[in-house]
């Protein structure tokens, strides 16, 4: 069923832009658009698994997307992305990243319905679009499993842009389901034994934070110097209790800065969550590129997540690391267009919240067994038509 | 007598080539704006005669689609790899080409927007200028405009 949704919803999309792309020619109608992008990316690790790399290297990352946009009538649009993609966490699995209805009512006033893109900071917009980013994958401290954010919500909302004078405005106001990926953070276990200290469980199967009648907004300021923009973003929801939990409150806030011109780029976001009533998460980055010339970048990237389990802070042997995730790294680009670019890395990472051995799923971690650093080699390639 | 010949066949010349102008037989070309090799260009039915540049920009980035009269505004780009597109580009709307290009990429791929249609030359631009009111587009200076546009000042 998952397999055949996205692309019955991505063929009838472009199955209705077929007629009208002939009407399109005759003059009547817009001519409808389709657009696509992907990535391939081939890592190496000193130990763990991290985004796409492992030790001995792993080749078998790949992602590609399909975009449909068509006009059907007036002020009334239809938008389709579907993908097939091979990552760290899922082998090729067909997905749908959105697709809805839009209603312009006007420049400011867009109406919205159906699976939309998740509006939150800088890039769950263009989550997998890699030419929108210096580095192969987004900041993995505030962009990875860290249970931030989705690449989509199920509802409806209200989206719009108002110029004010220099400075200009854009909005967000959204409601419905949003399923968040994510890696759980370890739980901590009491035996029977209360004599003896507890155990960290770690579970690395990918899992969705299923966060329902949620609702959550964006607004992003564009200042008067052109490429500068800030803003903010927050939703929250209730998770359904599991595992013997209650339901409880999901509460996501982040903020954003950006500075882009024809040869810089700098980034940074902040983002603080508070999940299950008892998991608090803060992870932020700041990211900057250069490009020497024409063809060649450099960037840099530092980024730090944090996840606290409780009230207290838990003493407990080999914890700590499994709670925190800190990156640097440094990349070199060559952009052969605009729409394509080969892209080098190397990461330095320190924490075992994302980067954690290659076969490890669910298991019980005591102390100190697991490599508490990783070195990634990255090399990928992306591309947009 | 000779004199007033010639002075009748000037004038009757000068008569003729006005009489053309006004059927628009001569053709006009697009003259440039001081320094530029692009002039902008709308559909004769638009009632104005100049837009200031930020304006322009907010029309061609598809932040606006309505003319300050309220009518539905539809703009037209050259392609890519245009020159005359690569500096109009820079000029008015303040990006080089691959800053360009990543701006419609984040719209696209966000399922915001799409860009504007495209021509291969200036003469199609003209033509599918003149085909709607409220179009706009821009052409290469020297083009030869059709009846139906007129130009538009850049402020």
């Amino acid at each position: 069923m998952r397999t055949l949704v996205p692309w019955a919803a991505l063929a009838a999309t472009l199955a209705a832009a077929v007629p009208r792309s002939v009407g399109a020619q005759a003059g009547h109608l817009p001519r409808p658009q389709v657009h696509g992008f992907g990535t391939w990316s081939s890592g190496w690790t000193s130990a763990n698994r991290y985004i796409s790399g492992e030790p001995g290297g792993d080749y078998r990352s790949y992602a590609f997307s399909v975009n449909a946009s068509t006009e059907l009538a007036g002020r009334l649009r239809a938008v389709a992305q579907a993908d097939v993609e091979r990552s760290e966490l899922s082998e090729a699995d067909v997905g749908l990243d959105y697709a809805f209805a839009e209603w312009r009512t006007s420049d400011a006033v867009a109406l919205r319905a159906g699976q939309v893109k998740h509006p939150f900071g800088l890039s769950t917009e263009v989550f997998d679009v890699g030419t929108l980013r210096p580095f192969v994958a987004l900041p993995q401290a505030v962009y990875g499993p860290i249970g931030f954010v989705a690449e989509s919500y199920r509802g409806a909302g209200v989206t719009g842009r108002r110029e004010l004078g220099r400075w200009a405005v854009e909005y967000d106001a959204y409601a419905g389901s949003i399923d968040v990926p994510t890696l759980h953070p370890p739980a901590v276990r009491q035996t029977a034994d209360s004599s003896a200290p507890p155990t960290v469980v770690v579970d690395r199967t990918p899992s969705v934070l299923a966060t329902r009648n949620g609702f959550g907004g964006r607004l992003s300021t564009h200042t008067p110097l052109a490429g500068l923009r800030a803003g903010v973003s927050a939703y929250a929801g209730t998770l359904r209790g599991e595992n013997g939990r209650k339901d409880s409150r999901h509460r996501v806030v982040g903020a954003h800065g950006e500075y882009a011109s024809d040869r810089w780029l700098a980034r940074a976001e902040l983002v603080t969550e508070r999940a299950f009533a008892d998991v608090r998460t803060n992870g932020s980055y700041v990211e900057a590129a250069y490009r020497v010339t024409r063809h060649w970048q450099g960037a840099v990237q530092a980024g730090r997540s944090r996840s606290r389990l409780g009230d207290e802070e838990l003493e407990l042997p080999g914890l700590a690391p499994l709670l925190t995730h800190e990156e640097g790294a440094v990349g070199v680009n060559y952009w052969v267009t605009s729409g394509f670019v080969v892209k080098t890395s190397l990461h330095e990472v320190r924490g075992n919240r994302l980067a954690l051995p290659a076969r490890t799923t669910r298991g019980t971690v005591a102390g100190s067994s697991l490599a508490e650093r990783t070195r990634l080699l990255l090399v990928g390639t992306q591309f947009t038509f | 007598m000779r004199r007033a010949f010639f002075t009748a066949t000037r004038a009757a010349a000068l008569a003729l080539a006005a009489a053309l102008l006004a059927l628009g037989a001569v053709p006009r070309t697009a003259a440039a704006q001081a320094g530029e090799g692009y002039v902008l260009i709308v559909n004769r039915s638009n009632p104005a005669a100049a837009l200031g540049r930020a304006q322009v920009a907010k029309l061609f980035l598809k932040q606006v689609t309505r003319w300050p009269t309220g009518a539905p505004a539809e703009v037209v780009d050259l392609p890519e790899r245009s020159p005359v597109r690569a500096e109009f580009t820079q000029a008015v709307l303040g990006k080089r080409m691959p800053a360009m290009n990543a701006y419609w990429q984040q719209l696209i791929f966000a399922g915001r927007e799409i860009p504007p249609p495209q021509r291969r030359t200036s003469g199609e631009v003209a033509a599918f200028v003149a085909a709607a009111p409220g179009r706009v587009g821009y052409v290469a200076a020297g083009t030869a405009l059709p009846a139906g546009v007129k130009v538009l000042k850049v402020e």
